[in-house]
């Protein structure tokens, strides 16, 4: 925790619908928008240069794993979960270990999963 | 002959005759005298001379006949050689012991008798031949001519080689006609026979038993003389009749030779006339001998002025069997007794038609058991053809092998296609696979699989990576079965190879898609609900219903386009179109496109897709499409030749009215600007100029265009 400092979440999504909306979540829960990131190079960038405490990641960025940002969030202790249309199972490590939420999710488990990455 | 020489020799050394030159104009001989009679010598001849009475003969008492013929009787009576003389005017016939075979019986009342009593059967013939030389004084010269005697009763076949040469008589004319003769009918008659036997043997072989008694027929009609007519019968023991094969001299179907005969039938007429059912059960060796009686009507003759009267009747018994295959029916010569030589030469005929048959018959099987073989042979070599199409077809190779890892095994054709192998050297052995086909670990699978097999005699079916020869990697389905002996004791290893690569890969595309489709369908209904309640965040309940049911619309309409290109990218004036297909009557006029052919990726194509959607609503709502004036332009393509070329796009509206930017943004700004920028990966510009609104999208073309299809 930070304090009274606002907690910034990155979300990773490729989808624009989807990141849109869990923008507009994350806000309603209180915390704020780090950046949005469409590919693993850009969440990779964001990771590096802005201040995140936590991130929503899709496992599949435009036809690539994401699990290369799941290893430097693993790396730097971020606390994240992963969305993703697959199950959990089909996924490679390490992102099957992560914490997950299926989509098409559910508005106050998705609620809850971005309430806890701020704890 | 010596002997013969030397009495004739001593005769000329006898006293008193003188040897004559030619052209001696007379000549003088001793007359021995007994009784008062001359004396002709000690022959047989010579005293029938002596006892004839022959005052009443038209040559007088020998005492009177002239010197010329005492001289020739002399030399005629004293030869060894058959000689005859035909003396005066009906040349009266005189001879010597020799001579008498030639008259049988008619010696010796012939003695003294004019020729013409004598032979009036042969008169048409030797009459002429004999006239000439007594008239004309010119001999003649006959070899084997033919005369048909009449001798001890019947006529008989007669072939003669003489000559009629004239005898002077003392004053100078012509007194008789001298004949030295030899009988040559056993000569002919045998020499004929020899030819018929020698023909029957050069038959060239037949392809069947009747086509071997039609050949010999062949042979045995050129001889009408032995043969008059002839029929050769093959017995249908199982039928119990006998069926015509071929006849010479005789109509075959006629009452002689019908085509089939009953055997044992009674019947005069269609029955067994020929007694065919004895012969049937005689043994080689024996015959029948049949008369031919007024039952057979009219027989033919052949070449005789006679029908036979008698036939004989030999079965006809094949090498290697204990009855009579078949009959010959032989008509005898009327003219020729059936002696012990026609006998034999009968019996030769027999048996040679018997032999032919045999041959035929072995010959016939032979062929039988080579065309069984060829038909064998060729229905195998279709199965082998089929199986190997089949196997081609399949993509199956078989292989066998022993089980031993040294072993080649043997391989059928399409093994070679399958691995990509030499089709022409020998197939690699087990342990030259390993590395080369599979995978060492692959391979190893295979060994403890077959090994298993070998073991326990339990097949086996294994899927496995493989590589053909050029390295291109394929997969195989390997069934094994073990292959047994006789003794049931396991000796090998069967096995089919089925390249299923294909196969393979399509089911490796089908998994693939079923995992990117349930992806995307949760991606989708992830998308719908947050268009929903992004929509629902603004929007009255009645206006929500509306805007909703667009915008999923829209995503339905380039889903739409995404499937039926197979999920390969959307081209984007048909997105375009379908995106603004409520404004579709003003495309042309009012909304204007512009760009090249452009194939945009799935995740672009829903991207731009939903922006143009928001685009043409908000400029339905408030912008150039909201009056009847207002134009959209839309142009896109790709720009920046060489190492950065970008996907740029824009939106111009203009002609509307002035646009007064919004004061609070919504779902549709956020689809336009923030979306397509995230879906993209570029610059996204939205300006709210008065004049109309522009919206702008570069974006990396690698993350927009579809690469084109076949080229990576």
């Amino acid at each position: 925790m930070k304090g009274n400092e606002q907690i910034r979440i990155l979300v990773v999504e490729d989808e624009p619908a989807i990141a849109a909306d869990l923008c507009f979540v994350v806000e309603e829960v209180g915390y704020e928008i780090g950046g949005t990131a469409s590919s693993v190079d850009e969440a990779l960038k964001l990771l590096e240069d802005a201040d995140i405490d936590g991130v929503i990641l899709d496992a599949n960025l435009r036809g690539a794993s994401s699990a290369s940002i799941a290893d430097a969030l693993k790396a730097r202790n971020l606390p994240f979960f992963v969305l993703s249309g697959y199950l959990q199972r089909q996924l490679p490590e390490p992102l099957c270990g992560a914490p997950f939420l299926a989509k098409p999710y559910d508005q106050d488990e998705l609620t809850s999963r971005i309430r806890d990455l701020g704890r | 002959m010596a002997a013969r020489y030397e009495t004739w020799g001593a005769g000329l050394e006898r006293p008193g005759v003188v040897a004559v030159t030619a052209g001696a104009a007379w000549i003088d001989v001793s007359e021995r005298r007994s009784g008062g009679q001359f004396f002709f010598g000690d022959s047989e001849t010579a005293a029938a001379i002596a006892a004839a009475n022959w005052a009443r003969s038209p040559l007088g008492l020998p005492q009177t006949w002239p010197k010329r013929l005492r001289v020739a009787l002399e030399i005629c009576l004293n030869s060894a050689f058959p000689i005859a003389i035909f003396w005066g005017g009906e040349l009266c016939l005189l001879y010597n012991d020799a001579y008498h075979g030639l008259l049988a019986d008619k010696h010796p009342r012939a003695l003294g008798r004019p020729a013409r009593e004598v032979w009036p059967e042969i008169w048409d013939v030797t009459g002429p031949m004999l006239q000439g030389a007594f008239t004309d004084g010119a001999p003649t010269r006959s070899e084997d001519l033919q005369l048909h005697m009449i001798r001890n009763g019947r006529r008989d076949e007669g072939y003669f080689t003489f000559s009629y040469s004239p005898i002077p008589d003392d004053d100078g004319g012509i007194g008789g006609v001298f004949c030295p003769v030899v009988e040559t009918t056993d000569h002919v008659i045998g020499e004929r026979r020899l030819r018929t036997l020698r023909d029957l043997a050069a038959l060239s072989r037949a392809e069947n038993e009747g086509e071997a008694c039609r050949l010999a027929a062949s042979v045995l009609a050129v001889n009408g003389y032995d043969l008059p007519f002839s029929a050769i019968y093959r017995f249908d023991h199982e039928r119990g009749e006998a069926e015509l094969m071929a006849a010479t001299g005789v109509r075959p179907g006629g009452h002689i030779a019908p085509l089939r005969i009953p055997l044992g039938d009674p019947d005069p007429i269609r029955g067994d006339i020929w007694g065919l059912a004895e012969v049937a059960r005689l043994t080689p060796g024996r015959v029948a001998i049949r008369s031919i009686d007024a039952r057979f009507g009219e027989p033919p003759c052949g070449p005789w002025p006679a029908a036979a009267d008698e036939a004989v009747l030999f079965p006809i018994v094949l090498l290697g069997q204990d009855r009579a295959a078949a009959a010959l029916i032989a008509a005898i010569n009327p003219f020729k007794r059936l002696d012990a030589a026609y006998a034999y030469f009968l019996d030769r005929v027999a048996a040679k038609i018997a032999s032919s048959m045999t041959d035929a018959r072995a010959y016939a099987a032979e062929r039988e058991r080579a065309e069984e073989i060829r038909v064998r042979e060729l229905a195998l070599q279709r199965t082998e053809a089929e199986l190997r199409e089949a196997q081609r077809l399949g993509r199956i190779g078989s292989w066998r092998w022993s089980g031993r890892h040294d072993d080649r095994g043997g391989a059928s054709p399409y093994i070679a296609r399958i691995f990509g192998l030499d089709p022409d050297a020998p197939p690699p052995s087990f342990a030259e696979q390993k590395g080369l086909l599979y995978a060492p670990a692959d391979w190893e699978r295979l060994d403890a699989a077959t090994s298993e097999t070998l073991r326990t005699g339990e097949g086996f079916e294994l899927d496995l990576p493989a590589h053909r020869a050029d390295g291109v990697a394929i997969h195989v389905t390997i069934r094994g079965e073990a292959v047994r002996d006789e003794r049931d004791a396991i000796v090998g290893l069967r096995s089919t190879i089925q390249d299923i690569t294909e196969r393979k890969h399509a089911q490796e595309r089908v998994e693939l898609l079923l995992r990117e489709v349930t992806h995307r369908a949760k991606n989708l209904l992830t998308v719908v609900r947050a268009v929903a309640r992004q929509t629902a965040r603004r929007d009255s309940p009645i206006a929500f219903a509306q805007r909703f049911d667009q915008r999923i619309a829209a995503l339905g309409a380039s889903h739409d386009l995404l499937v039926q290109n197979e999920w390969r990218g959307v081209e984007l004036h048909a997105l375009t179109r379908s995106q603004l297909a409520h404004f579709r009557d003003l495309f042309g006029s009012r909304i204007c496109m512009e760009g090249p052919t452009t194939v945009v990726k799935p995740a672009a194509s829903q991207a731009i897709g939903m922006a143009l959607h928001e685009l043409a609503t908000n400029a339905g709502k408030y912008g150039a499409l909201s009056n009847d004036t207002g134009v959209v332009h839309i142009a896109f393509g790709v720009v920046g030749e060489g190492d950065a070329p970008h996907f740029e796009m824009e939106w111009r509206e203009s002609g509307g009215p002035t646009v007064v930017a919004p004061k609070r943004h919504g779902f549709g700004h956020m689809v336009i600007l923030q979306m397509a920028k995230h879906a993209l990966g570029g610059q996204v510009t939205l300006d709210y100029a008065p004049s109309g609104v522009v919206w702008k999208v570069s974006a990396p073309l690698d993350n927009v265009i579809e690469p084109a299809q076949g080229e990576d």
